[in-house]
């Protein structure tokens, strides 16, 4: 009875606060600055003072998939940033401000009031990153050359539960705080934990972690391999990304249902 | 029916105990006053009578439901409104009223119809399509008001509704009590006594985690009924301490802002003799009247023996 109006509500308030505009924006703006920066390098490169006369830099073009992978690669960071920014007030702050006992005190279920927050927030993050990754592949194939959008569709599509783990840790976090910078500061630190710390534990675990989850993709969007090769890799890191995504989303869930609100 | 049964209800925190045993039970009358000091425990009691926390301990049923089994049911018959009301401040009050009624599960036609009558009634219909980031705190108190009564509850809980107000607002939100509780059950806690002897028909008074009493005002009254006289006197400087102090009719006596208030062992004897005694100190009567009880006296006087 209950779900339906929560969940529009939720994505009213993306309109209203105009989440549903700047996630795309930003995430537009940090993936789309790559081909940008990289078409014009050699030309920063001449304008910049304090090379000798004479020097020659030779930089060889990259191509269009490579341009467009190391956007990704260098997204990575700034957009978990701006997702847990996004996201870590969403219950903490409702707990905060007294709302979430406003909601609480109606015939609303602590579950329905979970999933519907995290639904918004998985379908905002989605529909940015395909809007964002949409048009900066457009805009690298027009200054670098042609690219196979079969690969950069599925290379997104292994990319995004990385996303979603951002989102779903800062959700967990957010059932647990009661203030959202607590939320947001959790979540952050235990994001750069998850996608630095693995790769120094072993080829197994880099495998499995978001870190390794972004390799794939952006051997996917390279296309160096075959999709079936690049899909093959990207198992175990699907595997590892898609099965902390669930043990904290329910965790999130447990939390709320046991807190004091 | 019984609106609110409540046998032994502990509540536990980390390091304290906010209730304690707590027991008592409320029918299906007009309005209940829950008296009690700052941290006496009554927000924590609504907070387990409305279903955002467990008790630790012991039975509790709202119209007939438990709060913990039956926390659904609950919900959908009771209406809330805490002591500061938050909403989405993006929203106006028709969004928030539309949204809450869907929320009870209400249709379309219910909701506008309910909305445009509770707007109406809480004085904030001029302000219905503006954001309530923009409302005063009078006005969101009415709102918190207005939407607890969409679903039409059995019963309606309210966490120190008039605290936050001016005395304008004080004024019209009790006159909208009074209308409410002839139609529900009001359950109001509060430390503003003047307003609960207003309008309470039941007064349950709590302290340190302990209900101390629940009777009906109208009990209350006779039960405490003493022999009081309170008057004035014209001259600040004039202390009659010694003098009542030494007086045997005099049971015992209070003074504030230049007031008395004498209870007397002997009411005929008091009544002759305090004039004369007034008089003979040098003073005269600004005024001189045989009081009742009001409940800021049986209220101070059960918390004092409790």
């Amino acid at each position: 009875m209950t779900s339906y109006p929560m969940i529009r509500k939720e994505f009213h308030e993306l309109m209203k606060t105009y989440k549903i505009l700047i996630v795309p924006i930003v995430f537009i703006a940090l993936m789309i600055t790559q081909p940008i920066t990289m078409k014009m390098l050699p030309e920063i490169l001449a304008n910049s003072t304090g090379l000798p006369k004479g020097t020659v830099i030779n930089i060889p073009t990259p191509s269009a998939p490579e341009v467009l992978s190391t956007a990704i690669s260098k997204f990575s960071s700034l957009g978990t940033f701006v997702l847990i920014l996004v996201a870590m007030g969403t219950i903490a702050g409702e707990k905060a401000s007294g709302v979430a006992s406003m909601v609480f005190v109606k015939p609303v279920s602590r579950a329905k009031y979970y999933l519907a927050k995290a639904v918004t927030y998985y379908a905002l993050t989605i529909g940015s990153m395909l809007i964002g990754i949409g048009i900066t592949a457009y805009y690298t194939q027009l200054l670098f050359g042609q690219l196979d959008w079969a690969h950069v569709w599925l290379g997104t599509l292994i990319y995004i539960p990385n996303l979603l783990l951002v989102v779903t840790t800062t959700i967990c976090a957010s059932s647990f705080f009661n203030n959202a910078v607590g939320a947001g500061g959790a979540s952050l630190l235990f994001n750069i934990v998850i996608f630095t710390v693995p790769q120094f534990l072993g080829k197994f675990l880099d495998m499995v972690s978001p870190g390794g989850l972004t390799n794939a993709a952006i051997m996917m969007i390279q296309e160096n391999s075959t999709i079936a090769e690049a899909a093959i890799t990207a198992v175990p890191g699907l595997a590892g990304v898609l099965t902390l995504n669930f043990v904290f989303f329910f965790m999130g869930w447990y939390l709320l249902e046991r807190s004091e609100i | 029916m019984r609106v609110i049964e409540c046998d032994g209800l502990t509540k536990e925190y980390k390091d304290h105990k906010a209730l304690k045993n707590v027991t008592f039970s409320i029918d299906n009358i007009g309005c209940i006053g829950f008296l009690g000091g700052n941290g006496a425990g009554k927000t924590t009691t609504i907070r387990v009578l409305t279903g955002l926390a467990a008790p630790t301990a012991g039975k509790v049923k709202v119209v007939g439901y438990d709060v913990v089994t039956e926390r659904n049911k609950v919900t959908s018959e009771v209406g809330y409104c805490p002591q500061i009301p938050a909403f989405y401040n993006y929203m106006t009050a028709v969004e928030w009223m539309h949204w809450v009624g869907k929320l009870y599960g209400l249709d379309k036609h219910t909701i506008a119809q309910r909305t445009d009558e509770l707007l109406e009634l809480c004085g904030i219909n001029e302000a219905r399509n503006r954001p309530i980031s923009g409302y005063s705190g009078g006005m969101k108190q009415r709102l918190g008001i207005a939407q607890a009564l969409i679903h039409n509850p059995k019963l309606l809980v309210l966490d120190e509704p008039v605290s936050a107000l001016d005395p304008m607002g004080r004024h019209d939100v009790l006159l909208l009590i009074e209308k409410l509780k002839r139609h529900m059950t009001v359950f109001m806690s509060t430390h503003i006594l003047d307003d609960v002897e207003r309008i309470a028909d039941h007064i349950v008074i709590i302290k340190d985690g302990t209900v101390l009493l629940s009777s009906s005002l109208e009990e209350l009254r006779a039960s405490h009924v003493e022999p009081l006289i309170e008057f004035k006197l014209d001259q600040e400087d004039i202390d009659l301490a010694d003098v009542l102090d030494g007086l045997a009719w005099v049971k015992e006596w209070s003074q504030d802002g230049g007031v008395y208030k004498v209870f007397a062992n002997d009411m005929p004897q008091a009544k002759a003799r305090l004039p004369h005694i007034v008089l003979e100190s040098g003073g005269t009567l600004a005024y001189y009247r045989l009081s009742a009880l009001t409940l800021q006296d049986i209220f101070l006087k059960v918390v004092n023996n409790g």
